[in-house]
């Protein structure tokens, strides 16, 4: 086989190749192909209730109210470890498993981290996690207040107008959002220069 | 082939008025094009006192692109075209015509002018027919042929008197041209006999059979070739697909840069017909060191693989608009200035924060004083900490400004959904968006109250004339206002001709729901500018003019009843800072027409059990009850009203059984 840039191993049944794109997609086959290995069926199970390991849930419920806890006591660091371990379970699932379960579990913890680095003033990790959040739950509103507050802490004033705007759009009475509107449309005309 | 019944063209008569409009049709269009581009051209000259580093390459790039503008193909087959007129028109001012013998003129014969009344034409007549008549001429003396002669000039005598005394005569001669009635009809060929019948015959013969053997199927293979290898808008097909082939591949959760998007640029197949060596990685190279303002070994070389990026940047962001994909678009659209601009505005944290300052044509990176927060046009020259002269730190900064002051804003009144003809949005109507806009200049504070505008810009401008032209076409009032010129030329980009044909803004009308395009974008590119050459006073005292831009939404508005929301983003394609983001929403009602109270025509609504009851019945309409008895009707009536107290005495029942509740509870 040298036509494609890949090798092949035959027992993990892994391919591994040179190539960036191709390594991407390459490593995604491989941990479902390693997560199917691990069921040990002759077909996945459907994607129902029944096949989502409620034991992983519990944990994940318990990391992130611990988390919401260390936050409440000012103790961000910790938080921050806390939400960053309930991603990681989140993650570990088995790949077969319905998303629609593990998506919510993997939101809330991702939010919790997302608070608990702006809280630490660490904004550029606050906007990696919230431009996450906005792929995954764009019907949040106060996700758009979690990426405009970022947005506008690493100097996107504008964008971050956009981002609360868009969170409006969703939720019109969001007090909150309304505040962080306000003031991030008079902190865009002192920018310009018209205040 | 020699007893042909076709007359040729011996006098040279037709074929070159035939040749004349073969020529024509196609010089005219071409010579108005090169006279209206000459005239362009004259019009503007940008001048500006500020020279790049490569300003020696840049100007002979662009001398050489005027010269090959001026000296191509096309002016030359137009000059020789003229030439061949001019020809043509002298060999038509030589020609006499010639008519035919039988060409009958009744006044000639007469020789009367051809007002002559009806006694002048008796008159003439009698004079004439007394010398001609046979029997009063004497033939004694004469030969045959004169005998003959002289009979046949009385025949038309008479002929002419006929045509113009005699009404049927007179009608045959008005339809056909000839006393006698129709004729047989004569054809011609507008070539000289020689070319059909003489020695060149052959040679006729051979154009015809390669004009229609060779040079036509060619032309067809040519042109169909042409709409195979390339796009609409005239990208090569295989960038289109290179480009395409990324979107499907486009990956949300990698966060895009301007230097991936310059990376895969560099794909594109147009690179190769400047030069068959380049390879994408030359060209990304290329494109980088030009953005980062780096002095270059093949400077031409590196101008025109610049050049001709703007356009595929432009042709990559339909196509990703076409994905929906708005990340890409705006990705796009700072690529595109980036390359206009020279600027790289990805090289470190710095450039990235004064993008809108290091625009300006001589700002040193190395000089601006990183300390002060002046990050937009707009605090420049508004309210700024520090004098330009020292945050700049340089001496002479009057160009700088009054180039920055020239820069287009976009100050958004108004903007929002409408269906002309209508106050609200009903479902499934042909919406479109309408931004009603000021363009002011980055050195005007805040934006005037609406209530200070004149009174004739709020209602032609702001307010449309509700007119039949506007209802049936709502973009007419976009397309009257004029094309945006830009009054600031950026001076690092090679072709500017290319800036002045796409100065404006790319519209992109986002759902903000899933932030994905809705509609195709569309480019802001006429706006009336006359706003930035206004004082401060009088732009608030509002001199200024409102201008217009509108979407036409290709779909039509959801069927629901409901409220939608959206995003206008508008980029410009030039200049950074100049941008807008404002929400639009789509409030569908359904709001029932009201009937008009007063019936015209005083018509009764038709009878409910009548076909036009049951048409109207179908259509909507109101119809007259019919009163309909039966036997079953008092057991029905009893029916409802059981029913009636059933549902009166529960509610009432429930109410208390709460309340009783509630009291309960306390």
């Amino acid at each position: 086989m040298t036509i494609l840039p890949i090798t092949y191993n035959t027992t993990s049944k892994s391919i591994s190749t040179d190539n960036t794109q191709l390594e991407t997609e390459i490593t995604q086959l491989n941990s479902l192909y390693s997560s199917f290995i691990s069921l040990n069926s002759d077909i996945p199970p459907p994607p129902s209730p029944t096949s989502f390991t409620k034991e992983l849930s519990l944990e994940i419920k318990k990391l992130h109210e611990t988390g919401q806890g260390l936050l409440r006591q000012n103790r961000f660091n910790e938080a921050f470890t806390a939400f960053t371990r309930g991603l990681e379970l989140a993650k570990s699932r088995s790949s077969f498993e319905p998303f629609q379960g593990s998506l919510p579990e993997f939101l809330v913890c991702l939010m919790g981290r997302c608070d608990a680095s702006m809280a630490m003033k660490n904004y550029q990790m606050a906007l990696q996690d919230s431009e996450v959040l906005i792929l995954l739950g764009a019907t949040i509103p106060d996700n758009h207040l979690r990426h405009g507050t970022a947005q506008l802490h690493c100097g996107l004033i504008r964008e971050a107008v956009a981002s609360f705007q868009r969170g409006i759009s969703i939720k019109g009475d969001h007090p909150l959002l309304r505040g962080a509107f306000a003031r991030a449309t008079v902190l865009l005309q002192l920018e310009n220069g018209d205040l | 082939m020699s007893q042909s019944r076709y007359e040729y063209d011996e006098n040279s008569e037709t074929w070159p008025y035939f040749a004349l409009t073969a020529i024509l049709v196609p010089l005219i269009p071409s010579t108005i094009s090169i006279i209206s581009s000459l005239f362009k051209k004259s019009n503007k000259s940008h001048k500006s006192s500020f020279s790049p580093y490569n300003a020696n390459y840049l100007q002979s790039f662009r001398n050489s692109q005027n010269r090959s503008k001026l000296f191509n193909l096309k002016t030359v087959l137009t000059i020789f075209g003229w030439i061949l007129i001019s020809g043509l028109l002298y060999i038509i001012s030589n020609t006499e015509t010639i008519l035919s013998e039988n060409h009958f003129d009744p006044w000639k014969i007469l020789e009367i002018s051809e007002n002559a009344t009806e006694k002048i034409i008796k008159t003439a007549y009698r004079k004439l027919s007394l010398k001609y008549h046979p029997d009063k001429v004497d033939t004694s003396s004469m030969t045959q042929e004169e005998i003959d002669s002289v009979d046949a000039a009385y025949v038309l005598i008479n002929k002419a008197y006929k045509a113009l005394t005699d009404e049927t005569v007179r009608e045959n001669f008005l339809k056909y041209g000839n006393p006698d009635g129709p004729v047989e009809i004569k054809h011609g060929i507008a070539l000289p006999h020689f070319l059909i019948e003489g020695a060149f015959s052959p040679f006729l013969v051979v154009i015809y059979i390669a004009f229609i053997a060779i040079v036509l199927p060619l032309l067809v293979s040519n042109w169909w070739n042409g709409v195979k290898s390339t796009t609409k808008n005239g990208t090569h097909v295989t960038t289109a697909d290179h480009f395409m082939k990324l979107l499907i591949n486009a990956s949300p959760t990698h966060v895009l840069l301007v230097d991936d998007i310059i990376k895969q640029v560099s794909h594109s197949v147009e690179y190769l017909n400047i030069n068959t060596a380049l390879t994408p990685d030359t060209v990304y190279n290329l494109i980088v060191s030009y953005i980062n303002r780096e002095t270059c070994k093949d400077e031409n070389l590196r101008l025109n693989v610049v050049a001709i990026t703007p356009k595929l940047l432009s042709s990559f962001l339909e196509i990703a608009a076409a994905f929906k994909n708005t990340d890409y678009c705006l990705k796009i659209v700072d690529a595109h200035r980036s390359i206009i601009q020279a600027l790289n505005i990805e090289k470190d944290a710095k450039h990235f924060t004064f993008k809108e300052i290091l625009q300006l044509p001589g700002v040193d990176v190395s000089k601006i004083d990183t300390n002060q927060s002046i990050l937009t046009l707009g605090k420049l020259l508004k309210n700024k900490t520090v004098t330009p002269e020292k945050f700049l730190n340089k001496d002479k900064v009057d160009t700088i400004i009054n180039y920055s002051k020239k820069i287009p804003i976009i100050e958004p009144i108004e903007c929002k959904f409408k269906v002309p003809g209508e106050d609200h949005l009903p479902p499934m109507s042909a919406a479109h968006v309408s931004l009603k806009f000021l363009i002011k200049s980055p050195a005007h504070k805040g934006k005037p109250d609406f209530k200070s505008f004149k009174k004739d810009v709020i209602n032609n401008q702001f307010k449309e004339e509700q007119s039949m032209d506007n209802l049936k076409d709502p973009m007419r009032v976009v397309n009257l206002q004029p094309n945006v010129e830009l009054l600031s030329i950026p001076p690092y980009f090679p072709d500017t001709s290319y800036i002045e044909q796409n100065s404006g803004w790319i519209a992109l009308l986002v759902s903000q729901r899933d932030n994905k395009i809705i509609e195709a974008p569309k480019i802001l590119n006429k706006a009336d500018l006359s706003n930035i050459n206004l004082t401060q006073d009088e732009f608030m005292e509002s001199k200024c003019n409102i201008s217009t831009f509108k979407i036409q939404l290709s779909t039509p508005t959801p069927k629901e009843v409901g409220v939608y929301h959206f995003r206008l983003i508008l980029r410009n394609l030039t200049y950074f800072g100049s941008d807008i983001d404002i929400p639009v929403v789509m409030n569908v009602e359904d709001k029932p027409i009201e009937k008009s109270k007063v019936d015209v025509y005083g018509i009764e609504d038709p009878d409910e059990d009548s076909i036009a009851g049951a048409m109207a019945q179908l259509r909507g309409e109101s119809v007259k009850r019919v009163e309909f008895k039966n036997e079953y009707e008092s057991s029905d009536d009893e029916d409802d009203e059981d029913n009636d107290d059933i549902v009166s005495w529960t509610d009432i029942d429930t109410d208390t059984e709460v309340e009783e509740d509630a009291v309960d509870s306390k």
